[in-house]
C-alpha cells in the first residue's frame, strides 16, 4: 500500500505542478468573476448621452408626435436613471418633430433622404416615420403584411432598436392602442384589467413531516436553479474527468517512450503502478473540482441560488465524481498504456469520448425534464449515469431512491469492471514497444490478459 | 559461495519468435557477471525476466533465494538501458521517489553521499531535463544503488560515458562487489567485460553460448592467436593463417588446426622486419565476432 502512495503521491505533485493545472487555476476566477467585472465594464463603456430622434408623424393632426413630446421629460428623469444611485444607466432622448413632407412617394423619399443625410452627419441618431393609417387595424394581424402607412419606420445610420427605439415603439403603441380605446368607446382601464395575468407557481410535493405529523406546503420551485444547477454541474464533472484522465494518460505515454516503465515495474506490479495512479488522478480531478465548485458556488450566492446546492447535493456530488473519475481515469490510464505515443490515443480515445460527452448529446432534454424517461433511461446507463444521476440530484425532490440504489450499484460494477480490465491492458500494454495497439488488441488482452 | 540469481530452462517466446529457449544459468553472490550478445539476442529480455518484468513460458527462476517476486523486489534494483527518468522531476526527487519505491523510509543522507561519490552535488536541484546524458546516467545509477540492494542489474551501463565518467563508474561497481554486491550487466564494450567480470555469459539467438570465467572460455580456444608487427612486408598469402585481421599498428593471424608457428615466423622474417610475435588466446571481441559472425 506504501508504494501505492508513493505513486499516487508523486502523479499527484506532478499534476498540480503543471503549468495546464496552474492556468485552470488562475482561469477558473477569472472565468466566474469575469463575467461580473465585464458586466461592470461594458456598463461603464455604454454610451449613455443624449442622442436626438426625429419624429416624422403622419398622422392626422401629428397626435402622436404631440404626445411623445409630452413624455420626454418623463423618460429623461424616471426611466433611464438608477432610482436609488441617480446614476444615468440609459442614453438621454431629444426629440425634435419635423413636418411631413407632402404623401407623395417623391416627397416623402426626398425628406427621407435629407433625413438620412443628417444622421450619416451624426446630427441625429435616427428618425422614426409613423404612417398615417397607423390607428386603423389591419384585416391581417401579421406584422409582416402592413405596409409603410400602417407601420413606423425608424431609420438609423446602425439600424437596430436600441433602448431608446424599443422605448419609443412601446409608447407610440400605447398611444395608439389609447386612441383606439376612444374610438371604440372602451375604457382603458377596464381593459387592463380584465387582460391581467393569473401566475403559474411550480411547486414540488406536499409531504408529511415525519416527525410532527404536520403535512408541510412546498416550496415554490426555482424555475432558474432548476434548469441551471444540473447544466453547471454536469459541465464541471466533465471539464474535471478531462483535466484529471488526460495529463495522466499522457505521463502514461511518456512513461512509456522514456522506458521509465520499466524502472517502475523493476519495483511494484503493474496493478500498483495503475492503483498509484488512478488514486493520484483522483486526487487532482477532486482538487481541480473543490476550486470549481468553490467558484461556483461563489457565483450562485451571488444570484441567490445556495439554497439549491444541499450538504446532500454536495455529498453526492463528489461521491459520484470519484466513482466517474475512477472509471474514465482507468480508461484513459489503459490507452496511454496501450499507445506508443500521444497521437496513437486519439484513435483508441474516440470510443471512450464517445460514452463521456454521450450525457451532453442528452443535456437540454434532460434539463427540461429533469426526471423524465429519458433522464431515467441516462441514470441507468453505466457511464453516464454518475454525470446524469448528480444532475437529477440537483432538482427537487431528487433522484427516487430505487433508481438512486440502482445507478450506485450499476456504477460501482462499472468502476470495479473498468479498473479490471484497465489493469490488465495496462500489464501487457505498458511495456509493449513499437507497435500501436487497436481496440481489438485491447479487447483480447482484456479476455486473455 | 551461494546464488544470487538460478535460472533453470527458462523459454519466453514473444508471439512466433523464441526470445530465450531453455536457458539454465546460475549467478554467484558476490560477482560481476557480464551478459554479453549481439543486438536482438535476448539479453535484455533475460534481464527482466530476473526483474519478474516478464514471466517465462516456462522454466524456473530463483533470486536471491525467492521464487517469489514481491519478497525479493527490494533487494534487487534495475537500471534500463535506457534511461527512465522524469524530465520534469529535481535530480534529488527522482532518486528519492525511486528509493521511496524500494521502500526506503529516509532516503536523504544515502542520497547525498551517493550525489557526491558520482560528483553530482552541484546539479542536486536541477530538473532532469536540464542534465547532459552522462549525468542522467549518473543520476539513473543512483537510484539503482542508494537503496543498498543485494542485487544490481545494469543494462549497458557504460554506453555513452566519457573515459572519466567511465572510470566513475567502473570504480563505483567494483566497490559494490568489495561491499558484498552481486552485480549483472550487460555490455557490448567487450574491453569492459573482460576487465570488470568474474563471469562472461554470451546469449546467442536465444541460446546460451558461453559461460564461465574469462580465462575458462579463453581456454576453449587455446592458444589459437598470433598477434604480430611486421615491417616492410606483406602477410598475405601465409600458410597456417586461417584469418587475418588488421588493427593498423599490429595484425592478428587466426592460427589453423596443426599451422607450425615457427614456420610461420621463419615465413615472416623472410618477407620484412617482425619487430612483435606474440602467440596469446583470443580476446572476447574476437570470441563473440567468431561466435555471432560465423563467415568471420
Amino acid at each position: 500500500m506504501r508504494k501505492i502512495l508513493t505513486i499516487a503521491k508523486r502523479e499527484y505533485l506532478a499534476g498540480v505542478r503543471t503549468k495546464a493545472f496552474i492556468i485552470s487555476l488562475v482561469l477558473m476566477p477569472v472565468m466566474m468573476g469575469g463575467s461580473i467585472v465585464l458586466q461592470l465594464l461594458t456598463k461603464k463603456l455604454d454610451d449613455n448621452s443624449e442622442k436626438t430622434y426625429v419624429i416624422v408623424d403622419r398622422t392626422p393632426g401629428g397626435t402622436i408626435a404631440s404626445a411623445l413630446e409630452a413624455d420626454v421629460e418623463n423618460y429623461n428623469t424616471y426611466v433611464i436613471n438608477d432610482p436609488e444611485t441617480g446614476e444615468r444607466n440609459h442614453p438621454a432622448l431629444k426629440l425634435e418633430i419635423a413636418t411631413p413632407s407632402a404623401n407623395t412617394d417623391e416627397a416623402m423619399m426626398q425628406q427621407r433622404f435629407e433625413l438620412s443625410e443628417r444622421a450619416r452627419k451624426s446630427e441625429i441618431e435616427a428618425f422614426l416615420e409613423i404612417g398615417p393609417d397607423v390607428f386603423t387595424t389591419r384585416s391581417d394581424p401579421n406584422p409582416e403584411s402592413a405596409e409603410d402607412p400602417q407601420s413606423v419606420r425608424l431609420q438609423a445610420k446602425r439600424p437596430g432598436e436600441g433602448f431608446i427605439g424599443r422605448y419609443l415603439e412601446r409608447r407610440i403603441n400605447n398611444i395608439i392602442q389609447q386612441v383606439r380605446f376612444q374610438r371604440e368607446n372602451v375604457d382603458p382601464v377596464l381593459v387592463k384589467d380584465i387582460q391581467q395575468a393569473v401566475p403559474l407557481r411550480a411547486k414540488g410535493l406536499t409531504s408529511k413531516n415525519p416527525q410532527t405529523g404536520v403535512i408541510e406546503d412546498s416550496a415554490d420551485e426555482k424555475r432558474m436553479a432548476n434548469f441551471l444547477l444540473p447544466g453547471v454541474l454536469i459541465a464541471i464533472m466533465f471539464v474535471v474527468i478531462m483535466f484529471g484522465a488526460s495529463p495522466a494518460m499522457n505521463g502514461v505515454v511518456e512513461e512509456k517512450s522514456q522506458r521509465i516503465a520499466e524502472v517502475l515495474l523493476g519495483s511494484v506490479t503493474p496493478f500498483e503502478l495503475m492503483s498509484g495512479k488512478l488514486i493520484g488522478l483522483v486526487g487532482i480531478a477532486l482538487t481541480t473540482a473543490l476550486i470549481y465548485f468553490g467558484g461556483g458556488y461563489f457565483v450562485a450566492a451571488r444570484y441567490g441560488l445556495t439554497d439549491a446546492i444541499t450538504p446532500s447535493l454536495i455529498f453526492w456530488f463528489f461521491v459520484f465524481l470519484t466513482m466517474a473519475l475512477l472509471i474514465f481515469g482507468s480508461v484513459f490510464i489503459a490507452v496511454g498504456a496501450a499507445a506508443q505515443d500521444v497521437k496513437d490515443t486519439q484513435a483508441l480515445l474516440t470510443p471512450v469520448m464517445f460514452f463521456l460527452v454521450m450525457p451532453m448529446f442528452a443535456i437540454g432534454p434532460i434539463l427540461l425534464d429533469p426526471h423524465g424517461k429519458l433522464a431515467v433511461i441516462c441514470s441507468l446507463f453505466p457511464t453516464s449515469a454518475p454525470i446524469i444521476l448528480v444532475a437529477r440530484q440537483s432538482v427537487p425532490p431528487g433522484v427516487p431512491i430505487g433508481q438512486l440504489l440502482a445507478g450506485i450499484a450499476i456504477v460501482l460494477a462499472t468502476t470495479v469492471g473498468c479498473i479490471w480490465a484497465a489493469g490488465r491492458i495496462f500489464r501487457v500494454g505498458f511495456l509493449m514497444q513499437g507497435k500501436s495497439a487497436k481496440l481489438k488488441d485491447l479487447f483480447s488482452w482484456i479476455i486473455k490478459g | 559461495m551461494s546464488a544470487a540469481v538460478e535460472i533453470e530452462h527458462v523459454t519466453k517466446s514473444f508471439t512466433s519468435q523464441i526470445a530465450v529457449d531453455d536457458l539454465s544459468l546460475t549467478v554467484p553472490s558476490g560477482t560481476i557477471y557480464g551478459f554479453i550478445g549481439p543486438n536482438g539476442s535476448g539479453k535484455t529480455t533475460t534481464l527482466r525476466m530476473i526483474m519478474r518484468i516478464f514471466v517465462p513460458d516456462s522454466g524456473s527462476i530463483r533470486v536471491l533465494g525467492d521464487d517469489s517476486w514481491h519478497s525479493a523486489a527490494d533487494r534487487v534494483t534495475y537500471l534500463p538501458e535506457e534511461r527512465g527518468l522524469y524530465k520534469s522531476m529535481k535530480v534529488r526527487e527522482v532518486i528519492r521517489f525511486y528509493a521511496e519505491l524500494k521502500g526506503m523510509r529516509s532516503p536523504q543522507k544515502r542520497i547525498d553521499d551517493w550525489l557526491e561519490r558520482m560528483e553530482l552535488t552541484y546539479a542536486a536541484d536541477r530538473r532532469v531535463d536540464q542534465l547532459s546524458k552522462g549525468m542522467s546516467q549518473k543520476v539513473q545509477f543512483i537510484s539503482s544503488v542508494v537503496t543498498d540492494p543485494e542485487l544490481i542489474i545494469l543494462d549497458e551501463p557504460f554506453s555513452g560515458l566519457d573515459p572519466v565518467n567511465e572510470n566513475l563508474f567502473r570504480q563505483a561497481i567494483l566497490d559494490l562487489r568489495k561491499e558484498g554486491k552481486t552485480i549483472i550487466f550487460s555490455t557490448h564494450n567487450m574491453a569492459v567485460a573482460e576487465q570488470l567480470c568474474d563471469f562472461v555469459f554470451m546469449i546467442y539467438k536465444g541460446r546460451k553460448v558461453l559461460d564461465g570465467t574469462l580465462d575458462s572460455i579463453q581456454d576453449v580456444y587455446g592458444f589459437d592467436t598470433l598477434r604480430v608487427r611486421l615491417e616492410g612486408g606483406s602477410l598475405g598469402g601465409i600458410v597456417g593463417a586461417e584469418k587475418i585481421t588488421d588493427f593498423g599498428r599490429y595484425q592478428e593471424l587466426r592460427l589453423s588446426r596443426g599451422a607450425d608457428t615457427q614456420q610461420i615466423l621463419r615465413e615472416l622474417m623472410t618477407r620484412g622486419a617482425v619487430r612483435q610475435f606474440e602467440q596469446t588466446r583470443p580476446t572476447l571481441h574476437d570470441i563473440f565476432v567468431r561466435i555471432a559472425d560465423p563467415k568471420e
